[in-house]
């Protein structure tokens, strides 16, 4: 029945509130009576359908921090929202080159135009053998005036030259070509023998699948009975040619409630029993899945092995500055890891169940090995002359720059001990971090500081850590008159926190 | 623990699942319970076998009715999503799937299967 005429409609909600309040059903004696929050006005009534009422049911009953999730989340979206129209280079250099795309099409993975507009980003599709993963991609750049070139000229003609520059260079002159290679397991099975690397869902989808069958299932029957009660009725109770349309496939979800007439309020109230049955099952099987230590997996599959080398080449446009280049090696892993998993359960995903819990109880996944390594290099800078529309610019000092190359490296590693102090485990952080900086081939910076903290536990609240700090040069630490530095703390946690 | 939705179906007819999880889908699988008055497993698959062109079937016996429900482990502060495609001879839908993760570690998402 579709809802017209205002007089019909009228007669629909009377009827309706009719039923509902006075609670001529009680389908499910167990189910609680819905929430005063639940009962609709009419002009929601009039848009609810039975999805919709059964949404609403269900997210009452889940958790308040969802809902909070979900505000802030929404919070970000809105607050991300650009305030300004992005830049139009992106889309015309898209547009611009649409047609040599199309030709490599088979070669390309991705053409992406970044947010701001000024960026169009080309992924070629990434090239496999065996774990070795390489991926390619071009970066076309909105061309722009370095500011070294700007601060080579004198104020009052600034504005004007760099405008000038900026027309003389072309859309495609700022362009910077990026490799990544990764070494990655293509599938990472229960029989491995070998260690598993990466960290690429599809990796491991198989291996957790099997893990989330082989373990014991939360006991929900009562609730799958419950709402197929209510369901079943939700069909029976409708008009035999609305029936008929579900039956060919319009999906009772989408069954608007006016739709059940006069029984609407019944209707309303059954799909109102359905969604709080489904928030409490929900419930249930959250509890039950984190108490079985199933968070555990995402640390696990985060404490993969990585190996990772990315490099860069950047080609500016002519007054955008120097070539630059940049190399970045990465390897990071956890000693409790999937790898792990697999050995010590034997293969056997049952066992491996088992030792999910065990991991999570003793807190070991949070033990990790990063080393990061970074070098960069830009080339030499000259510009001696300026020329527009065939005269050299007056007021422009030449520019001569220096080459630059930086190398930076960070290592952390940290673990529990085996030995018992006031009944735990204490804990030992290595840290090392450190960067070198050449002019030309002179070293204009070498700072180096690396750090042993072991951390000895007291109680669940308090614990003692004691930390050595060593740097190559006395300035980088507090005490200016040692390379070497100690300290003692006291750390206290807040109940609750 | 969500229906997503209600499709029907004939007995002798064969159902297809398809599958195609996101980067945040850690793992899944589909299990299909037939009801005769209560349900009971009437078959269950690693999900990653329903990726494939062909998916992963089974026939409609008479029933009451069937639930083809996915059980997923999801990653945190993550978007997780299947998109699914269930099919029988004369009808088929394709769903976007969210299995949010503020329910996890592992969510479960259905469908009711009636029969006509």
């Amino acid at each position: 029945m579709r809802v017209t005429q205002p007089f019909v409609r009228s007669r629909i909600i009377v009827a309706f509130f009719g039923v509902f309040f006075g609670g001529l059903v009680q389908i499910n004696a167990q189910a609680p009576p819905p929430s005063s929050s639940a009962a609709p006005t009419p002009a929601a009534l009039l848009n609810a359908t039975v999805g919709s009422i059964r949404d609403d049911a269900r997210a009452n009953v889940l958790s308040a921090a969802e809902h909070l999730q979900t505000v802030v989340k929404q919070g970000v979206v809105t607050s991300a929202n650009a305030t300004t129209a992005p830049d139009g280079y992106a889309s015309r250099v898209h547009a611009s080159i649409q047609d040599y795309l199309n030709f490599f099409s088979a070669a390309i993975n991705q053409v992406e135009e970044s947010a701001n507009g000024q960026s169009l980003i080309l992924r070629l599709n990434p090239l496999q053998t065996g774990p070795s993963r390489l991926g390619l991609s071009l970066t076309l750049t909105k061309p722009s005036v370095s500011p070294l070139v700007e601060h080579a000229l004198l104020d009052d003609i600034r504005a004007s030259v760099v405008s000038a520059l900026e027309k003389k260079q072309g859309d495609l002159d700022d362009a910077t070509v990026g490799v990544a290679y990764s070494f990655v397991t293509p599938k990472c099975e229960w029989t491995a023998t070998a260690r598993c690397f990466g960290r690429d869902p599809d990796t491991y989808r198989t291996l957790f699948s099997d893990l989330l069958m082989a373990g014991p299932q939360p006991d929900v029957l009562a609730e799958n009975v419950a709402r197929r009660q209510l369901q079943a009725s939700l069909l029976t109770l409708l008009p035999p040619e609305v029936r008929k349309g579900v039956g060919a496939g319009k999906d009772l979800l989408d069954v608007p409630i006016t739709d059940y007439g006069a029984n609407a309020g019944v209707a309303f109230q059954l799909a109102t029993q359905w969604g709080q049955i489904e928030g409490r099952g929900t419930l249930k099987e959250q509890q039950f899945f984190t108490e079985l230590g199933y968070q555990a997996v995402e640390d696990l599959y985060d404490n993969q092995p990585q190996v990772s080398l990315v490099g860069s080449y950047h080609h500016p446009a002519r007054y955008g500055g120097a070539n630059e280049w940049s190399a970045n090696v990465e390897l990071q892993f956890g000693r409790y890891n999937i790898n792990r998993l697999v050995r010590e359960s034997g293969g056997n995903a049952a066992t491996a169940v088992q030792l999910l819990k065990t991991y999570q109880a003793a807190n070991e996944t949070a033990d990790k090995f990063v080393l990061v390594a970074t070098y960069k290099h830009r080339g030499a800078y000259a510009v001696t002359t300026l020329d527009i529309g065939g005269s050299p610019v007056t007021g422009f000092t030449p520019i001569d720059a220096a080459s630059y190359s930086e190398l930076s490296a960070r290592l952390q590693w940290g673990m529990k001990l085996k030995q018992l102090v006031f009944a735990s485990r204490p804990r030992v952080d290595v840290t090392l971090e450190g960067i070198r900086t050449l002019e030309n081939t002179a070293v204009t910076k070498n700072r180096w500081v690396g750090s042993v903290t072991l951390t000895m536990p007291v109680n669940d609240a308090i614990s003692v850590p004691l930390s050595l700090t060593y740097a190559n040069k006395t300035e980088y630490l507090d005490q200016k008159d040692r390379r070497l530095s100690a300290h003692l703390g006291f750390s206290y946690r807040l109940p609750g926190l | 623990m969500k229906t997503m939705g209600f499709f029907p179906g004939q007995a002798g007819e064969r159902v297809t699942i398809k599958t195609k999880p996101n980067a945040d889908i850690l793992g899944y699988y589909i299990l299909v319970d037939q009801w005769k008055g209560s349900p009971s497993t009437f078959v269950k698959w690693n999900g990653t076998e329903a990726e494939g062109a062909q998916g992963v079937a089974f026939d409609l016996e008479p029933a009451d009715g069937y639930d083809v429900t996915i059980k997923a482990e999801v990653k945190k502060d993550a978007a997780p999503k299947i998109a699914v495609t269930l099919a029988t001879d004369s009808l088929s839908k394709a769903y976007d799937v969210e299995f949010p993760s503020s329910e996890g570690p592992v969510v479960s998402r259905d469908w009711n299967i009636f029969l006509h």
